[in-house]
Formats: structure tokens, C-alpha cells, sequence
């Protein structure tokens, strides 16, 4: 291991090592803005191929100066998994280990971006003997104002103009800039879930106070009103203010994953070395906007184009700036957390098809989910009801409450029945809808009621497809659902 | 005016009291907020003349520890070959 943080261009300098000495498995990606102190900025991208159809994950860190040990963190994470990955190995933390057949489908399906240090400027005033090693926001001059810096996890564009948990006073730690996206290092991150629109997934790494986060942060929860929601001005004025009966709208099946992830987040880091964090919502008993992580969530919810993106944040640690020793250890418990991330952000088809009789056939799904499935209502459905209980499919298959053998039977019944026309053109024999059926029955037995009711409702669609084709079933779905 | 900062546990009668501090413009670590019985309590970073403020206000205010004794790993650094090596690169 290492023997202290790295500084500014240290965390530059693995990023652009990385991508040397990796380069048929990343992508050094230069954002299109320089920091305001003109520092270029990298990601690095960790992907073994190419295709629509991966999912990516963006994690970011060093967004607040003073909080030191994300990027290391970060870049430590960047650099294992790639040596596992070429060395045909796991992953192992402390007591806790991932199989080499993870790390391989993590590298071979997933498009990883890793942002380590978004606030270069930042870093370096911190580890400046003459700066201030307590510095938290961007070191933009502020022309016209008394003080320096934009808080930049208080500058994107989620409800910004409301000014909750924000202030519009230069001098405050939380000054949220003169505008949304104020800030070349916010735009750089805009820029990024803009050109890669598979991002699904995304966690902001901060410290402290081991804590994993989940939208809303400007009020409490809730999913019942859809039309009490931040993009609905009915409500301006309401948000954030205690007592005013305003509570934001989430879909209750992301309520659900985002539970169940963090927890499954949270286990993964206490396994490592005991320290036990805390999943709660982003509001805490301050609420906040402009946050990257309610930006991120919200973006399908102002552009329906945009894809929807799970956003975290983690606050690792129990200070800014632990010793070296006991940064070590952050490092080691977050990233097993950070795997866990990524294992559940995955698709749920290829994380319980891999190292299986039926892991051929993923293409083939993947290519009928998204040239025949996708393009119809129901298919969209349905769809949906898989990734936002993907989670609780995998689990239910861990658990081994559904044995992974039956999907595997089922799945290659399926296919070999396709043959030679192929799945978008054979009828899907009614024993295999009997058996998918069967198998929603079972993962729905201790799932979450949002899986249950979801489960209910395909359970009564894939009749359509009974000695059907699938188009033909969709279409006969698409025209009941009209 | 004393600038010199310290690290503190600012406690207030109740949460609403502690979400008002908010709009003060204080050095205060939002993430480490928690309720506690009835009384708010938040982590943060202020100068002598600002807990005096706040316990004039009816907060109590623990200081826990000078900055120095807490940022000294800012500049405990290593280099990127060493790192490198380090990581068996």
C-alpha cells in the first residue's frame, strides 16, 4: 500500500498511468473544461469492449477539497480492479472477497468512468503550506465578491434557484455560484452524463460520517403524489421548509432499490472491518439542493430522453483528513462497498447467467430486449419491472429462494425452442411463460411489496405471449393497455 | 477578531433550532447532523468568537480539538512514483 495521499497531480498522474499502461481496457477522457486555476481534468474509463447495451457507472470524488481521502480511494480502486482483471484474479478486502468471474464480467460488460478528482484547485490549496488545509470549495476568484469558491456540490441544477441548504453569499462554505453549472468542474460533470448516456448509476464519494445517501435532499420522501414533485412550481416556496406538509414524489420501485442497495452497500463495507454506516436519505435533518446526486436522479424527470440514473453519495470516514494508517483502512472497507455498487447496478441477466450453460445467450436476450422489447409500451414495462428489482431478483437467487439451475433450464428451453427462426421470430412455448411465471411466484415470496405488486401485474402480461411470438404478444399487450 | 478555528460539537435544545443555524454562514458539517433524544447535534469548524455567539444563543458547544490536530495528513503526501510502486505498478 501506499504511504500517503497523493497529491493534486499524483491523482492525475495514476489516471493517465492508468490509462498507459491499460490501454485495451480504458480510456483517458479529457473533459472539455479546464478547473478554474486552468488544470486539466481527466476520467478514466475501465471497459474490456464496446456495445449500446452496457450499462455505465460513474463515481466521482474530490468534489470538496478538504475531504482527502476519495480520489486516493478512488484511483486505488481504479488501479485493482484493472490488475485483477489482467492477472485473473479477485478482489479481496480485509476478510471480504469477489470471485475472479466478477471481476472479469464487471471489466467485460460494464462501462466504468472514474472521475477521481473533479476540483484539482481545490486539492492543491489544501496541500499547500500556505493554503488552507481546511478549504472546501472551488478556488474560483469570485470577481466582485469579498471571498473565493463555489461550493460545487451546491451548483447544479436541481431546484438551484430555491436556495434550500444553499446560500448566495460568496463567503459562505455553501455559496452556490452565480448560476446553476456556474462552474467549469460542475459543467465537466454534466458534460460527462451527457455524452454517456448509459450511465444508470452513479456515487459521489465525500467524507465524513460513514454514511450512504439516496435522493431527495430537499425534503422527505414520498410516493403517493406523483404531482408533488420538484419540477411542479404549485409548490414553490414549500420545499425544504419543515412543517409545510411538502414532501417529494419518488417512484416507490427506486425507493425500493435504492434501500436495498445501499444496504447491501452498507453490509459490504461493515464486513470488512466492523465500521457500521448509515443509509438514509440525502435530506438528513438539513435539507439541500443543487446536489449532483438529485441532479443526476432528476434528469429523466425534466428530459424523459435523459436515462435515469441512480445517484449516491457516500461519506466515507469518521474525518476529513484521518492519518494515513487509518485512511488505509477507508480505502479498503469502501471500495468492497464500491464492488457491491457496481455488482448491483449491473444487469441481473448477466450477473445470474455468468458462469452458467446459458451465459451464450446473453447477447441474444440483450439484442431482443432492445430491438423488440424496448420499442413497445408494455415491453418498456417490463423491462423496467427487471431493472428496478434486479437487486431483489439477484438476491432472491443468493438466498437461494429461486434456484439459479431453473432459470438456467428455463432459459436454455427458450432458446433451443427458437430454433433455427430465433427468439424475436419462434413462438415462446407456453411451458416456458408457465415456468417464468412459476419463478415470479417464487421471487415474489419475501420481496419487497413494489416487487410483489410489479410481479403480479407481468405475471398477468405474459399470458399474451403464450404459443405467441414475441412481437406478437407485445403487440397484443400494447393494444390492451391502449 | 481571533481567526484561529477549532473543531466542535455545537448541540441545540431541539432540530429546528439546529436547522436554523443554517442560514448563519457557519463552517458546519452538514452530514454529521443527527437528532439525539429531542436535541440536535452537528460537527463543525469555527472560531472561538463564533461559539461564543452560539452559546450566548443557548447552544452548548464542545470544542473538541485544534485544527492543526486535525489536518496534519493534508500534508502527509506521497509521490506518484512512490505510489506506483507501491501498488506494484
Amino acid at each position: 500500500m501506499a504511504t500517503g495521499y497523493l497529491p493534486a497531480d499524483g491523482i492525475e498522474g495514476v489516471v493517465v498511468h492508468l490509462a498507459a499502461s491499460y490501454s485495451s481496457l480504458t480510456e483517458l477522457i479529457t473533459l472539455p473544461e479546464q478547473s478554474v486555476e486552468q488544470r486539466t481534468i481527466h476520467a478514466l474509463k475501465i471497459a474490456n469492449g464496446t456495445g449500446p447495451s452496457r450499462r455505465g457507472i460513474l463515481l466521482l470524488g474530490g468534489v470538496h477539497a478538504r475531504e482527502l481521502v476519495n480520489p486516493d480511494l478512488l484511483v486505488t480502486f481504479a488501479t485493482r480492479l484493472l490488475q485483477a482483471y489482467v492477472n485473473g484474479t479477485g478482489l479481496s478486502f480485509g476478510p471480504v472477497s469477489y470471485s475472479k468471474a466478477l471481476v472479469k464480467l464487471i471489466v467485460d460488460t460494464v462501462d466504468l468512468f472514474i472521475l477521481p478528482l473533479v476540483n484539482p484547485d481545490g486539492r492543491v490549496f489544501v496541500q499547500s503550506p500556505a493554503g488552507d488545509p481546511m478549504w472546501r470549495k472551488n478556488r474560483d476568484p469570485n470577481p466582485g465578491q469579498p471571498c473565493k469558491g463555489v461550493d460545487l456540490n451546491r451548483n447544479y441544477d436541481f431546484l438551484w434557484s430555491s436556495g434550500i441548504g444553499t446560500s448566495g453569499s460568496a463567503c459562505s462554505d455553501v455559496f452556490k455560484g452565480t448560476a446553476a453549472f456556474s462552474e467549469p468542474e460542475t459543467r465537466n460533470v454534466r458534460q460527462l452524463l451527457d455524452s454517456r448516456p448509459n450511465i444508470m448509476c452513479m456515487a459521489d464519494v465525500h467524507s465524513y460520517a460513514e454514511l450512504i445517501l439516496y435522493p431527495w435532499g430537499d425534503d422527505d420522501n414520498q410516493s403517493t403524489d406523483p404531482a408533488m414533485n420538484f419540477t411542479n412550481p404549485a409548490f414553490d416556496g414549500q420545499r425544504g421548509v419543515h412543517g409545510t406538509g411538502y414532501r417529494e414524489y419518488i417512484d416507490p420501485g427506486d425507493a425500493v432499490w435504492f434501500a436495498t442497495v445501499g444496504n447491501d452497500v452498507r453490509d459490504s463495507i461493515a464486513a470488512v472491518r466492523g465500521r457500521a454506516y448509515t443509509v438514509q436519505q440525502g435530506i438528513l435533518l438539513y435539507p439541500t439542493s443543487a446536489t449532483v446526486h438529485d441532479y443526476a436522479y432528476s434528469r429523466h424527470l425534466v428530459q424523459a430522453a435523459d436515462r435515469k440514473v441512480m445517484g449516491f453519495t457516500i461519506e466515507t470516514g469518521r474525518e476529513f483528513q484521518p492519518p494515513w494508517v487509518e485512511a488505509e483502512q477507508v480505502i479498503e472497507e469502501v471500495q468492497a462497498g464500491l464492488v457491491t455498487l457496481v455488482q448491483n447496478a449491473m444487469c441481473a441477466a448477466e450477473n445470474v447467467l455468468t458462469g452458467t450453460t446459458a451465459a451464450r445467450h446473453v447477447d441474444a436476450i440483450r439484442k431482443l430486449r432492445d430491438e423488440v422489447v424496448q420499442p413497445s409500451r408494455a415491453g418498456r414495462a417490463l423491462i423496467a419491472l427487471f431493472e428496478a428489482h434486479g437487486t431483489e431478483i439477484q438476491r432472491a437467487i443468493t438466498a437461494k429462494r429461486v434456484k439459479r439451475a431453473d432459470v438456467v433450464r428455463l432459459v436454455n428451453k427458450w432458446v433451443k425452442s427458437a430454433r433455427p427462426n430465433g427468439l424475436a421470430t419462434a413462438p415462446v412455448p407456453a411451458e416456458v411463460v408457465d415456468g417464468v411465471t412459476s419463478l415470479l411466484t417464487q421471487l415474489a415470496d419475501g420481496a419487497s411489496p413494489a416487487f410483489k405488486r410489479a410481479a403480479k401485474r407481468a405475471q398477468r402480461d405474459l399470458t399474451s405471449f403464450r404459443d405467441q411470438t414475441v412481437p406478437d404478444g407485445l403487440k397484443t399487450l400494447d393494444e390492451k393497455h391502449r | 477578531m481571533d481567526r484561529e478555528r477549532f473543531f466542535v460539537t455545537v448541540t441545540a435544545p431541539s432540530a429546528d433550532r439546529l436547522r436554523k443555524l443554517a442560514t448563519k454562514g457557519l463552517d458546519l458539517f452538514m452530514p454529521t447532523a443527527h437528532a439525539r433524544g429531542d436535541e440536535g447535534v452537528i460537527e463543525g469548524l469555527l472560531t472561538l468568537d463564533e461559539v461564543g455567539e452560539l452559546v450566548k444563543e443557548g447552544f452548548r458547544v464542545s470544542v473538541d480539538a485544534t485544527m492543526e490536530s486535525r489536518t496534519g495528513a493534508a500534508r502527509e503526501t506521497t509521490s506518484l512514483d512512490a505510489w506506483l510502486q507501491a501498488m506494484g505498478e
